[in-house]
């Protein structure tokens, strides 16, 4: 995820993407991605059941990448991959907001209602009518202001 | 490949735009516009994290640039989201990305 010079966002690195099956599914017995973001069902894939995963997954990992927006860790951080993979599975019990951070209801409403059971999971349409968002300015969001000089100096790439 | 094709296909603010791609015997090259502003990972970790009116923002474009991936019948697939640890692409202005 980089800027570009004016510090909107700008997706990259689609090593790892996949394309949708008819159903909306993508069939594959491979784990991909950065272990921390990915959601249980795609883990749930290596197991040697059919599984598949579709769009629901990604809008895990967004869930994910919000919670450590705002609580400098990712939720499930294990000292090994393996501990890893296992918190994401038991992520019923092992998922916590830090007590030391303060968090609106709103930001924890739209977080649980993305890290949680596909099947309840939110769908776009639901997120971007999440009372998180309330305000925003959705059509508009590529022409309009970013938040205070994001990263103006590209040498610190490295 | 999927990724050559994605990127072709996504015209959107929301994703790095694919300006060639081309391949020798063993790699296939994909030539990304250049990005100053740096990445997600670098300025979380300037600031440890975001008040929620910055997260707002930046959370909001990363659904916008999902949501056109899902359009295009992709899914992300979780990959390296945003705050992925490996080195990033910018690497002067091309990349190689795929080896084969």
């Amino acid at each position: 995820m980089l800027f570009n010079k004016d510090g909107h966002v700008k997706l990259a690195d689609f090593g790892s993407c996949f394309k949708l099956n008819k159903e909306g599914h993508v069939d594959s017995q491979v784990a991909a991605g950065t272990p921390d973001y990915i959601a249980p069902e795609v883990l749930q894939n290596n197991d040697g059941i059919k599984g598949s995963c579709g769009r629901e997954s990604d809008w895990w990992s967004v869930g994910v990448v919000l919670y450590e927006m705002l609580c400098t860790n990712p939720p499930f951080m294990g000292d090994t991959l393996l501990q890893t993979y296992g918190m994401i599975m038991n992520y019923k019990e092992k998922f916590a907001f830090p007590e030391e951070v303060t968090l609106s209801e709103e930001a924890k409403s739209l977080i649980r209602g993305l890290i949680c059971d596909r099947k309840t999971r939110l769908t776009y349409e639901q997120i971007i009518a999440h009372p998180f968002f309330k305000g925003l300015d959705w059509t508009n969001l590529a022409k309009g202001l970013c938040p205070p000089s994001p990263f103006p100096y590209f040498w610190r790439l490295w | 490949m999927e990724e050559r094709d994605l990127l072709g296909l996504l015209q959107t603010s929301w994703v790095t735009d694919l300006e060639y791609a081309f391949q020798d015997d063993d790699y296939l090259y994909l030539v990304m516009e250049y990005l100053a502003g740096g990445n997600m990972l670098s300025l979380l970790l300037k600031h440890e994290c975001f008040d929620e009116e910055t997260t707002r923002f930046y959370i909001a474009e990363t659904i916008q640039g999902v949501q056109k991936i899902h359009e295009q019948g992709f899914v992300y697939r979780c990959a390296s989201l945003p705050f992925s640890r490996q080195t990033h692409l910018l690497i002067g202005r091309i990349i190689v990305l795929l080896g084969t």
